[in-house]
């Protein structure tokens, strides 16, 4: 993992660079979701800090929805690298589709850090978080 | 960058001179290191909540260790907080790095919780209740 190399992101036509993880919805495993959301975020053009504020949203949105994942299912996480920056889309089958409360901490933190938050239940109760981190540096160059 | 679970260590740290502090009298540190989510939480705030004993004026935690900490984290300080609070003793944090003091000031606790930038500061200052009661040390942290 290199802090400044940024390889292409999108080839030719539009080749969409995108990679699921999935991974049992348990607490364990939100560690390994951080590094592998670093690595991601270091393809982009991302500022060091933007890649910690990343890894802390991702982390947030995923224990946010752990705590109502139907047992034994996975979590589901779609990074989706595109010139503008990543957007990453958490999800989780859950009960009874409840969206996260937004009167907590983590939610706090993570529309704080992440960009453009935003959270919506599908019609099997899956529970999806979406997060939009911009790249700042770049608009502002 | 880690994957294993913050261990907490419970040090003992003599305490550098302060002021109102007692010389020859200890204030407990606990050191916590690694990354602090809500996989270790529940663990971690057991340790906390016993290094809390019935008796003591003072709990330093350090800081300085954690590489990375979320709203679980900073829920679990909450907590140790308030129950620190319930049993009359003052709670230090000391330390934090970037990461932590970010998410700190953003949701507001930095000016909640007591939070000194070194350990040194936070061994410095007297304690609360020789403050209130200069010269006079009823009971010892055992």
């Amino acid at each position: 993992m290199t802090e400044e190399t940024a390889a292409p992101v999108a080839g030719a036509m539009g080749v969409r660079d995108a990679v699921t993880v999935r991974m049992p919805a348990d607490s364990a495993y939100l560690s390994v979701l951080r590094t592998a959301t670093a690595g991601l975020a270091a393809r982009l053009d991302f500022t060091l800090d933007e890649i910690e504020d990343l890894r802390i949203g991702v982390d947030e949105a995923c224990a946010m929805l752990l705590s109502q994942a139907l047992p034994g299912t996975d979590l589901t996480t779609e990074f989706e690298l595109n010139g503008g920056g990543m957007r990453v889309a958490v999800s989780v089958l859950t009960a009874d589709g409840r969206l996260p409360a937004r009167d907590t901490f983590a939610w706090t933190v993570l529309s704080a850090l992440a960009g453009d938050v935003s959270a919506h239940a599908g019609p099997d109760d899956r529970v999806t978080i979406v997060l939009h981190k911009h790249r700042d540096a770049v608009e502002s160059a | 960058m880690t994957t294993t679970a913050p261990g907490p260590r419970h040090g003992q740290t003599r305490t550098g001179g302060g002021p109102a502090v007692p010389r020859g009298s200890t204030i407990p540190v606990v050191r916590l290191h690694g990354e602090i989510d809500c996989a270790v939480t529940p663990a971690l705030r057991e340790h906390l909540f016993a290094a809390l004993r019935p008796g003591m004026k003072l709990l330093v935690i350090d800081l300085s260790g954690i590489t990375f900490c979320d709203a679980a984290g900073l829920a679990m300080l909450v907590g140790t907080r308030h129950r620190a609070d319930r049993l009359g003793i003052e709670l230090r944090l000391t330390g934090p790095r970037p990461q932590m003091r970010g998410i700190l000031r953003i949701t507001g606790l930095d000016r909640v919780l007591t939070i000194h930038p070194t350990l040194a500061r936070a061994l410095a200052e007297g304690t609360r209740d020789a403050a209130l009661h200069p010269g006079t040390s009823h009971s010892r942290p055992r």
